[in-house]
C-alpha cells in the first residue's frame, strides 16, 4: 500500500472506479503506476493491436504478443503484479455507441491516454455531458502535457481552437510542386486514385484552374478529361503506359501550361537517359538500409514491381486502404514520389524519412510516456482527494526553462465563454459558398471533420425545422449530393445541429460567400479574435508560461494530429 | 567497430526513438555498458527505461531479499525466493532480449545473506572501470561518496538519485562531458545539398522553403563532484530565491540522513510515530549544518514521506533515465547537476549544486 497517501485518500483509491482510454505508450505506464498506487478497479478500452513499433516504450508487451489486442496484453501484465485488481479490458473503440452517457457515470474519474484528436474531443463531451472530471494528456518526442477537465470549472479540451492539420492547395499538389512533402501527398493521392477508393477532391492529373480562379486553356488540346482511375482501368493498369502518363506527358501537359513556368522552374519529363545514372552518394556504412537514398533508377524498377502487385491485391480484396506499414504501399509511394521529386527537381527522400512523412509518424520514447503517466496519477490523487483546486496544467519541455522548472506548472484556466463545446448554448459560425457545398460537404468535413460529431442530426431553423441530416441510415441520403443553396439556405441561415449520443448541440450560423477563401479551402469557421486575443493576453500575463511551454502547447497540439 | 550497424529488427524496434534521437545516439547507447545499485521503486523504473533504449549491457546490484518488495518496483518482479536483483533478471531480459543482464556478485553465490551491505563499500576502481555509467539509489550518503569519488576519478559517468514518498531527487556528475547539439543549419550551406541532379537551375527555387536542415555543434560541460555539490552554501542566497525555488532539497537532506542514521526508510508500523519525531530533530540539524531559516523547512512534508509513490518513481526515474540516456549517447545539453522533484507543491526543478 502506498503509506504516504492520508487514509481516506487510500480508502477513496482502492474503492474508486477509473477508465482509462488507450493502452498505447502513456496507458501501459499509466495502468502501471495505477496498480501500483493501489487502484483496485479499473476500465481500459483500446482499439489496437500490438506492433513490433511499440515495443521501445510499450513495456507491457512483449515480442511474441505482437497482433494481439492491447488491452488483453496489458491487463494479463498487470495482472500479474498485483492479482487482486479487477481490470476490465474492452477491445473496442471508444467512439461506439455503447460507452455513452450511462458508461462514463460509473466511473469516479476518466483519464485520457489517447494519440488522436478525434477521440480526445469525444471523451471530452462526454465526460463533460456525465458530469465526471477528465485527466487529458498527449506526449510527443521529448514533449508532453497533463491537464484537468473538469465541466464549468476548468477549460475543456476544447475551449480553445487547436490548429489544423496542414494541408496544400490542390494546384500546388498537381501542377506545381516545391518541396518533397507535396510530392509525397501527390504519391498517397495517386494510390488512392489507383487501388483506393477514388476521391475527386484528390486527383492527380495536371488541374486546369490556376490559383487565381482563372482557367487554363491548353495549346495542348488532346487532353482526355477522364479521371485518372478511368484512364488507367482503361489501360488495364500497363505499369509502362501508366509510367509514362504520370512522368512524360501530364508532364508535358503541365509544360504546355506557360503561365503556370513565368515564375518558377518548369519540370522536366523523365527520359530513360536519365535512368541510368544511378549515381549513389549514400555512405552505406553510416545509415540504416531505409535511410539510404534510391536513385531514380530504383525508383523506377520498384514502381515497376509494386504497381502490378497492388494491382492483384486490390482485384483480391477490394479498394486499398494506405498503409505505411505494409511494403508494398510504402514502396510505391516513395518510388513514385521520388520519381515526382526527381521531374520537378526537388530532393529525393529516403524511405526512412518518407515513412514519417506519409505516415506522420510522431517519435516516441519510454521516459516520457513514464513522466506523464506519473503526473496523471499525480492529478488524479488531488481529484479524488477533494483538492480539485490544487490541479495544474503541466508541460514537459525538453530543457528546464529559465526558472529552472522542468515541469513548467500552470493553473487551470477558467472555460471559455464562447466555447462551441462546453458554453451553455453552443454556436459556431462558418463562411462557405451555398452554391457550391453539398450537404455531404457540410455534413463530413464540417460537422463531423471539424467539430467532432460522431452521428450529427441537422435541421434548418426556419421556423419548419426541415431536417436536413438524420442520423439514421439511409433517411437523408437523397440530400447528400444536393447543394445547400438547394434548401434555400443562402446568405445568412441558422442550422440546429445535434449528436445525441454526445449530448450535444451546437447552432450553426451558415454565411454565403461567393469570392473563393483562402488556400481553396472549402469553409471557413469565423472566431471571435478579440476575445482569442484577449484571452491569450491574460494568460501571458498570470501564467507561469514561458515561450518554451507555449511553444510546447503548439507543438503538443500539432501532435495530435492523426 | 565491427558489428556497430543494427540489425533490421533492430532498426524496426527502435524506430520511434531514432526519429527522434537518430542512429548515431543509438549506436552509443548500443555500445554502452550501465551499473546499477538498488532496485526500489526509483532503479526499478531506471531499470525498464533504459533496458527498452536498447544499452549493451545492464548488471545490477542489489542483494535486499525478494520479501522487501515494495510499491513502486513491484512491475518487474516474478521469480520468487531470491534476491532483488535476481529476481528482476527474467523479466528485464524479455522486457528487451537485446540487453545483457547481469547481476553482481554473480548468480552462482545464491547467498541468502541479505544484510551484506558491505558490497557497495567493496566496489572498487577495477570493478567500476568495466563501466560506462554507473547509477546508485537507495544507498547512504558514505556509499554514495565513495562511489562518486571513484567515478569522478576514472571518468565513469555518475548518478545517484532517490524518492520518499511524494519527494525525489537525483544528482549528476558526468565529470568533463562532450556532447552535440542539433541546431538548424544556414540557408547557404543547406542549398548545395543534391548534386545528384543534373538539372542545377532548379535548386535555388525548389529548396527555399523546404524543412529546416540541420548540423550539430560540439560543446563540453564541466561537472562538479558530490563532495563538491553538497559543500554548497545556502547560506547566501536572498530570501527570495527560495520563494523561487522550493526548499525540496533540506527536506530531500533530512530524508538522507534518516537513512543513514537508521539503515532504513521512514515506515508505518510501530515505530511510525518515533519515526516522525526523529524527522523534526533531523530538520533542526539540517537547518543548523545548512546554516538557513528554520522557516525554511515546512514540517508538513512529514505526512507525505512515508513508503514509496509509484507515479513519484515513475516521475523521477523517467527523467533521471532519459538524463542517463542523453549522457550515454553524449547528445544534447546535459542538466547540471541537480534535479527535484515535490509532488505535494507539483514542482520540478534543475538547480546547480556548485561549490561555491
Amino acid at each position: 500500500m502506498a503509506d504516504c497517501l492520508n487514509e481516506s485518500l487510500r480508502n477513496t483509491v482502492s474503492t474508486s472506479k477509473v477508465l482509462v482510454v488507450g493502452a498505447g505508450g502513456i496507458g501501459c505506464e499509466l495502468i502501471k503506476n495505477l496498480v501500483l498506487t493501489g487502484f483496485k478497479n479499473l476500465v481500459i478500452v483500446d482499439l489496437d493491436t500490438i506492433d513490433v513499433s511499440n515495443l521501445n516504450r510499450q513495456f507491457l508487451f512483449q515480442k511474441d504478443h505482437v497482433g494481439r489486442p492491447k488491452v488483453e496484453v496489458a491487463r494479463e501484465s498487470a495482472l500479474a503484479f498485483n492479482p487482486t485488481a479487477t481490470i476490465t479490458a474492452i477491445h473496442d473503440s471508444i467512439l461506439n455507441p455503447e460507452y455513452n452517457i450511462s458508461f462514463y457515470k460509473q466511473f469516479a474519474l476518466v483519464m485520457n491516454a489517447l494519440d488522436n484528436k478525434k477521440a480526445r474531443n469525444h471523451v471530452n463531451r462526454l465526460c463533460l455531458a456525465a458530469g465526471i472530471t477528465l485527466v487529458e494528456s498527449g506526449s510527443a518526442g521529448y514533449l508532453g502535457q497533463v491537464t484537468v477537465i473538469r465541466k464549468g470549472a476548468s477549460e475543456c479540451y476544447e475551449c480553445q481552437p487547436k490548429p489544423a492539420p496542414k494541408t496544400f492547395p490542390g494546384c500546388t499538389i498537381r501542377n506545381t510542386p516545391s518541396e518533397p512533402i507535396h510530392c509525397i501527398v501527390w504519391a498517397k493521392h495517386l494510390y488512392s486514385q489507383l487501388f483506393g477508393e477514388p476521391d475527386a477532391d484528390n486527383d492527380v492529373s495536371p488541374d486546369t484552374a490556376l490559383e487565381n480562379g482563372e482557367v487554363m486553356e491548353a495549346e495542348n488540346e488532346v487532353v482526355q478529361r477522364v479521371s485518372t482511375r478511368q484512364w488507367v482501368e482503361s489501360k488495364e493498369y500497363n505499369p509502362e503506359q501508366v509510367f509514362e502518363k504520370l512522368f512524360v506527358s501530364d508532364i508535358e501537359y503541365l509544360l504546355s501550361m506557360e503561365k503556370l513556368w513565368q515564375t518558377r522552374q518548369p519540370p522536366m519529363p523523365l527520359k530513360a537517359e536519365s535512368l541510368l545514372s544511378s549515381s549513389d552518394e549514400n555512405d552505406r556504412d553510416m545509415l540504416l538500409p531505409d535511410q539510404r537514398i534510391w536513385s531514380v533508377a530504383e525508383c523506377v524498377k520498384v514502381f515497376m514491381k509494386s504497381l502490378p502487385v497492388l494491382r492483384e491485391r486490390q482485384l483480391k480484396e477490394g479498394e486499398l486502404i494506405w498503409d505505411k506499414d505494409d511494403h508494398n504501399d510504402l514502396d510505391f509511394v516513395v518510388a513514385t514520389a521520388n520519381l515526382r521529386c526527381h521531374t520537378f527537381g526537388i530532393q529525393l527522400k529516403s524511405k526512412f524519412d518518407i515513412k514519417s512523412m506519409a505516415g506522420n509518424i510522431i517519435p516516441a520514447i519510454a521516459t516520457t510516456n513514464a513522466v506523464i503517466a506519473g503526473l496523471i496519477v499525480m492529478e488524479a490523487l488531488k481529484i479524488l482527494d477533494g483538492q480539485f483546486n490544487k490541479c495544474k496544467t503541466t508541460y514537459l519541455p525538453k530543457n528546464p526553462n529559465p526558472r529552472k522548472r522542468l515541469l513548467v506548472t500552470c493553473p487551470l484556466l477558467k472555460p471559455n465563454p464562447k466555447c462551441y463545446v462546453c458554453s451553455p448554448c453552443p454556436e459556431a459560425s462558418v463562411k462557405l459558398n451555398t452554391n457550391s457545398t453539398t450537404i455531404a460537404t457540410l455534413r463530413d468535413k464540417i460537422i463531423i471533420g471539424h467539430f467532432g460529431m460522431i452521428a450529427p442530426d441537422v435541421e434548418i431553423d426556419d421556423g419548419k425545422g426541415t431536417i436536413l441530416i438524420s442520423s439514421e441510415e439511409g433517411e437523408t441520403d437523397d440530400n447528400l449530393p444536393k447543394f445547400l443553396g438547394e434548401f434555400n439556405i443562402s446568405g445568412a441561415s441558422r442550422l440546429k445541429v445535434d449528436d445525441f449520443l454526445q449530448n450535444y448541440q451546437l447552432i450553426l450560423n451558415l454565411f454565403h460567400s461567393d469570392e473563393a477563401l483562402s488556400d481553396e479551402k472549402e469553409f471557413e469557421v469565423i472566431s471571435d479574435d478579440n476575445i482569442d486575443e484577449a484571452r491569450l493576453v491574460k494568460r501571458k500575463a498570470e501564467d507561469d508560461i514561458e515561450s518554451t511551454s507555449k511553444k510546447q502547447r503548439t507543438d503538443y497540439n500539432n501532435s495530435l494530429i492523426q | 567497430m565491427a558489428d556497430d550497424r543494427l540489425r533490421p529488427d533492430e532498426a524496426e524496434q527502435y524506430d520511434r526513438q531514432i526519429r527522434l534521437w537518430g542512429l548515431e545516439a543509438q549506436k552509443r547507447l548500443r555500445a554502452s555498458r550501465v551499473l546499477l545499485i538498488g532496485l526500489g521503486g526509483l532503479g526499478a523504473e531506471v531499470c525498464k527505461d533504459i533496458v527498452l533504449a536498447g544499452i549493451k549491457s545492464l548488471t545490477i546490484i542489489d542483494n535486499e531479499y525478494k520479501s522487501d518488495v515494495n510499491i513502486g518496483n513491484r512491475f518487474l518482479y516474478f521469480t520468487k525466493d531470491t534476491t532483488r536483483a535476481k529476481a528482476v533478471m527474467s523479466r528485464l531480459r524479455v522486457l528487451n532480449p537485446n540487453v545483457v543482464i547481469n547481476t553482481y556478485p554473480d548468480s552462482d553465490t545464491t547467498s541468502t545473506d541479505n544484510t551484506d551491505t558491505n558490497i557497495v563499500k567493496a566496489i572498487n576502481d577495477e570493478y567500476i572501470s568495466k563501466f560506462d555509467l554507473l547509477c546508485a539509489t537507495g544507498c547512504s550518503q558514505d556509499e554514495l561518496l565513495h562511489l562518486n569519488e571513484i567515478c569522478h576519478r576514472l571518468k565513469v559517468k555518475f548518478f545517484c538519485g532517490d524518492t520518499w514518498g511524494y519527494y525525489g531527487y537525483f544528482f549528476t556528475d558526468l565529470q568533463e562531458h562532450s556532447y552535440v547539439i542539433t541546431v538548424p543549419k544556414e540557408k547557404e550551406v543547406a542549398m548545395e545539398i543534391d548534386e545528384s541532379s543534373n538539372k542545377d537551375k532548379h535548386q535555388e527555387v525548389s529548396h527555399l522553403e523546404e524543412e529546416e536542415e540541420e548540423m550539430t555543434i560540439k560543446k563540453v560541460m564541466s561537472f562538479s563532484s558530490l563532495q563538491e555539490a553538497l559543500s554548497h552554501d545556502w547560506s547566501k542566497k536572498p530570501s527570495r530565491y527560495f520563494k523561487r525555488i522550493p526548499p525540496t532539497y533540506f527536506i530531500i537532506q533530512v530524508l538522507q540522513q534518516f537513512r543513514d542514521h537508521k539503515g532504513r526508510n521512514p515506515s508505518i508500523g510501530e515505530d511510525a510515530e518515533e519515526d516522525r519525531q526523529f524527522l523534526y530533530k533531523l530538520c533542526e540539524d539540517v537547518t543548523k549544518q545548512q546554516n538557513i531559516s528554520p522557516d525554511l523547512i515546512n514540517k508538513e512534508f512529514v505526512n507525505y514521506c512515508f513508503s514509496e509513490l509509484s507515479p513519484v518513481c515513475a516521475i523521477v526515474g523517467g527523467v533521471l533515465a532519459q538524463e542517463i540516456i542523453k549522457a550515454i549517447s553524449a547528445n544534447d545539453i546535459p542538466f547540471n547537476n541537480i534535479f527535484m522533484y515535490d509532488g505535494v507543491n507539483s514542482t520540478g526543478i534543475v538547480e546547480a549544486l556548485i561549490r561555491n
